[in-house]
C-alpha cells in the first residue's frame, strides 16, 4: 500500500469545546459544541479503487467498523449493479446486530449507567465505572459479558473482532457453517437474560429522571431512520422515513440514491463536523435526530415480541406523540438490545443462512453508488462516485453524529439555560452538559465519553465578545 | 484457566503502530496451544477483562513513539488501583488490569513489551527497523512459552 500524506494533520482526538454566549442580562443566549478533530476520510479515499472502500472506511471507527463495512459494501453493490445472495444479506444482518449489541452495551453499561445509577451530583471521582462496580457489580459484569457476546459473534463470522474484512462488495467472504451457527446460537439465551434484566432495572429507575427528561434536549425536531417494507424497525436495509415531533409522516419511502433530495449539509466555522439538515425546511431549522430514539419514534413496530412489548412501554412516556427528550436515547438503546437478540435468534434459526452462495462478483457497472444502513448511533450514508476505471472520484460520508450535530448543539443550549445562572460555571453544570452529549453517544471523539472527566473547554463569552470565564477540564 | 494471553495491539494501517498485531500474526502461524490465547485488537477494550480474569499471565505488545526507532523495552506491570483507569472507548494495559481485579477479583502476571516506532503514516508495511524486531519478539515469546507453559499444544 503506498504511503499517503495528509495535510494538515490536525487530528485532535477527544476534545470538545463548548462556548456559552451571554446576553446583557447575563443569561445564556447561545451555546455551541465544537468538535475539533479532522479525519479527512472523504478526501483521502479519492483515487482508490472502489473495492477498497469497505476496508478503508471501516477504519473510521474502532467501535462501529461493521457499520462502515456495511454501508460501504452496499454502496459498492450499487456500483457493481448486483443483487447479492440472500444468505449474504442474512449474514450481514447478523453481524450488524451483533455490533449494535456490543456498542449499545458499551454506551449503556460503562459510559452512561454511572450517571443514571450513581447520580448526577455525585463526586466525579466516584461517578464512574468503578463506582458502578462497587454499587452494582452484577450490572458491570453484565455489560462486559454482553459486549463480549456481541464481539464473539463478529469474531465467529469474520475471524477477528475489530476491523473484520469479511463483509465485501457483493456479499460476504465466506458462508456460515453449522458449527458457527451453533456457536452463535449458544450465546443468545444468556444475552437475552442480560438484556431483559437490564431493561427491567432501567424501567425501575427511569421515573427518577423527570427533571433531566425535561431539560436534556427535550425539543421539537424531526426524526429520521430506515424502516422495512412494513414500516418496522430496520438496521440493514429499507427506506428512509422522517416524522415530525407530532408524529406526522413527513417523508417515507426515500431510497438511498434519493437521500440528497431530503438531506443537505451545512458547514459551520466552529466545528469540523458537518451539520446536515432536512432540505425542505432549510438550515438551521431543519434539524433532526437519528439513532435509537429516532428509530423507535418513526417505526410502526419492532417486529419481535419482547421488543414490541418494551416499545409500548417506551411510547407510554409520550402518549400519542414521539418521545422528544434526548434523555430517552438510553431507554431506546435498551429496547434495541432486546430486539437485536431476538432478531439474531430469528435469523440464525433460518436454514437459509447456511447457503453456500454468499457473494456476487462483478466489475463496476455504474458511476454512482449510495449505501445506507443504521449504525448503533444512527443512519449512516456512504455515497461514492467513480470513474470508468473504477477509481473513486468523490466520497460523501454522513455519519450518525453528523446527523445529530444540530440537535446536540440545541441540547447543550437547553441544558445551559436550565443549569447555568450568570457567568459562573459550576461543576454540576459541567456534569450535565457532559451527560446530555452522552445521551447521543457521539462517536467522532472517543474521549467525549470519558466519565466525569470529559475533556471540556467551556468558555463564557459576554455580549462584547470578551471572555468572562474559561473552565478547562481534562 | 489460560496459561498465557498475548495481546499485540495497534493499528495495522498505521505502519509501525501495527507492530503488535504483526507479532501476534506471525506467532499464530507457529503456535497452537490449547491454553494460550493470541489476540490482535487495535485497542484494548473492556471485555478483555473477562479474558484476563481467566489467565495466569498476559503479555501486552505495543509500539511506542517515545522510544528510539527499533529500541526494545520490557516492563513488569502491576495492578495499581491509583492509576488512571478512565474509560474512553479503550483502555491502557494498566487500566485493564485494574478493571480485571475490580470486576473479577483476579489479576494475571503482566508484562508490557514495547518497540520504538520510526513512522506511523498510512501504510500496512512496517518500517525496516521495526519489522526486524518482529521475529525477535516471536522468538522471545516461543522461548517464554517453552519455559513457562506446560505442554498442551504444538510448536510447529
Amino acid at each position: 500500500m503506498p504511503i499517503l500524506t495528509i495535510e494538515p494533520i490536525t487530528r485532535i482526538e477527544g476534545h470538545a469545546r463548548i462556548t456559552l454566549q451571554l446576553n446583557d442580562a447575563g443569561e445564556i443566549e447561545d451555546a455551541k459544541l465544537h468538535i475539533t478533530q479532522l479525519r479527512g476520510f472523504e478526501r483521502f479515499c479519492e483515487g482508490r479503487p472502489f473495492p477498497e472502500m469497505p476496508s478503508l472506511t471501516a477504519r473510521t471507527c474502532g467501535i462501529c467498523p461493521v457499520s462502515h463495512l456495511i454501508a460501504a459494501s452496499k454502496a459498492c453493490d450499487e456500483l457493481m449493479a448486483v443483487e447479492i445472495p440472500p444468505a449474504a444479506v442474512r449474514l450481514r444482518r447478523v453481524m450488524n446486530l451483533a455490533q449494535l449489541l456490543q456498542s449499545h452495551a458499551l454506551s449503556f453499561f460503562h459510559l452512561s449507567s454511572p450517571d443514571l445509577l450513581l447520580g448526577w451530583d455525585a463526586d466525579p471521582a466516584a461517578r464512574n465505572v468503578f463506582g458502578l462496580m462497587r454499587e452494582h457489580p452484577q450490572l458491570a459484569r453484565d455489560g462486559i459479558r454482553l459486549r463480549q457476546i456481541g464481539q464473539s459473534v463478529i469474531e465467529c463470522l469474520a475471524g477477528k473482532r475489530v476491523h473484520p474484512a469479511w463483509i465485501v462488495p457483493g456479499g460476504v467472504q465466506s458462508p456460515m457453517t453449522q458449527a458457527m451457527r451453533a456457536e452463535i446460537r449458544a450465546l443468545l439465551p444468556e444475552a437475552m437474560e442480560i438484556a431483559e434484566r437490564t431493561y427491567r432495572l432501567y424501567r425501575g429507575v427511569v421515573k427518577r429522571f423527570r427533571d433531566e427528561s425535561e431539560a436534556f434536549g427535550d425539543m421539537p425536531t424531526l426524526f429520521m431512520g430506515l424502516v422495512d417494507a412494513k414500516g418496522n424497525l430496520e438496521h440493514y436495509d429499507g427506506l428512509l422515513r422522517i416524522k415530525d415531533c407530532e408524529g406526522n409522516l413527513i417523508e417515507q419511502g426515500v431510497r438511498a440514491d434519493e437521500y440528497a433530495e431530503v438531506i443537505a449539509e451545512a458547514v459551520e466555522a466552529h466545528s469540523y463536523v458537518k451539520s446536515p439538515y432536512y432540505r425542505p425546511m432549510g438550515y438551521p431549522h431543519g434539524l433532526y435526530r437519528v439513532g435509537p430514539l429516532a428509530r423507535l419514534n418513526i417505526i410502526n413496530r419492532c417486529g419481535t415480541p419482547a421488543a414490541d412489548e418494551a416499545l409500548e412501554e417506551f411510547r407510554a412516556l409520550s402518549p400519542g406523540k414521539p418521545v422528544s427528550s434526548s434523555f430517552h436515547y438510553h431507554y431506546a438503546r435498551l429496547v434495541e438490545m432486546l430486539f437485536a437478540v431476538e432478531r439474531l435468534e430469528q435469523l440464525t434459526a433460518d436454514d437459509g443462512i447456511l447457503d453456500q452462495k454468499v457473494r456476487a462478483r462483478a466489475r463496476s457497472n455504474k458511476n454512482r453508488g449510495v449505501g445506507i444502513s443504521e449504525a448503533p448511533r444512527g443512519t449512516l450514508i456512504h455515497d461514492y462516485t467513480i470513474d470508468d476505471d473504477g477509481r473513486v472520484t468523490a466520497v460523501n460520508l454522513i455519519v450518525a453524529t453528523g446527523h445529530n450535530n444540530l440537535a446536540m448543539n440545541r441540547a447543550v443550549l437547553q441544558v445551559a439555560r436550565r443549569y447555568v445562572e450568570g457567568p459562573k460555571v459550576s461543576e454540576a453544570m459541567l456534569n450535565r452538559v457532559e451527560a446530555v452529549i452522552r445521551c447521543f453517544d457521539p462517536c467522532m471523539s472517543c474521549a467525549s465519553h470519558e466519565l466525569g472527566r470529559m475533556p471540556l473547554d467551556v468558555r463564557v463569552i459576554g455580549r462584547d465578545g470578551a471572555e468572562l470565564q474559561r473552565m478547562l477540564r481534562g | 484457566m489460560h496459561e498465557l494471553v498475548v495481546i499485540g495491539f495497534g493499528n495495522s494501517l498505521r505502519q509501525d503502530d501495527g507492530f503488535g498485531p504483526a507479532v501476534v500474526e506471525r506467532l499464530s502461524e507457529r503456535i497452537h496451544h490449547e491454553r494460550i490465547v493470541l489476540l490482535a485488537p487495535s485497542t484494548l477494550t473492556p471485555e478483555l477483562a473477562a479474558t484476563l480474569a481467566e489467565t495466569r499471565q498476559v503479555i501486552f505488545i505495543d509500539a511506542c513513539a517515545t522510544l528510539s526507532p527499533g529500541e526494545v523495552a520490557r516492563f513488569d506491570l502491576v495492578c495499581d488501583e491509583r492509576s488512571d483507569v478512565s474509560l474512553v472507548h479503550f483502555l491502557s494495559p494498566e487500566a485493564l488490569l485494574v478493571w480485571t481485579k475490580r470486576l473479577y477479583g483476579h489479576v494475571p502476571t503482566a508484562e508490557l513489551w514495547l518497540v520504538g516506532t520510526e513512522q506511523t503514516e498510512l501504510s500496512e508495511e512496517l518500517t525496516d527497523v521495526v519489522a526486524a524486531r518482529v521475529d525477535e519478539f516471536v522468538l522471545a515469546l516461543e522461548e517464554r512459552i517453552a519455559a513457562d507453559v506446560p505442554p498442551g499444544g504444538s510448536l510447529n
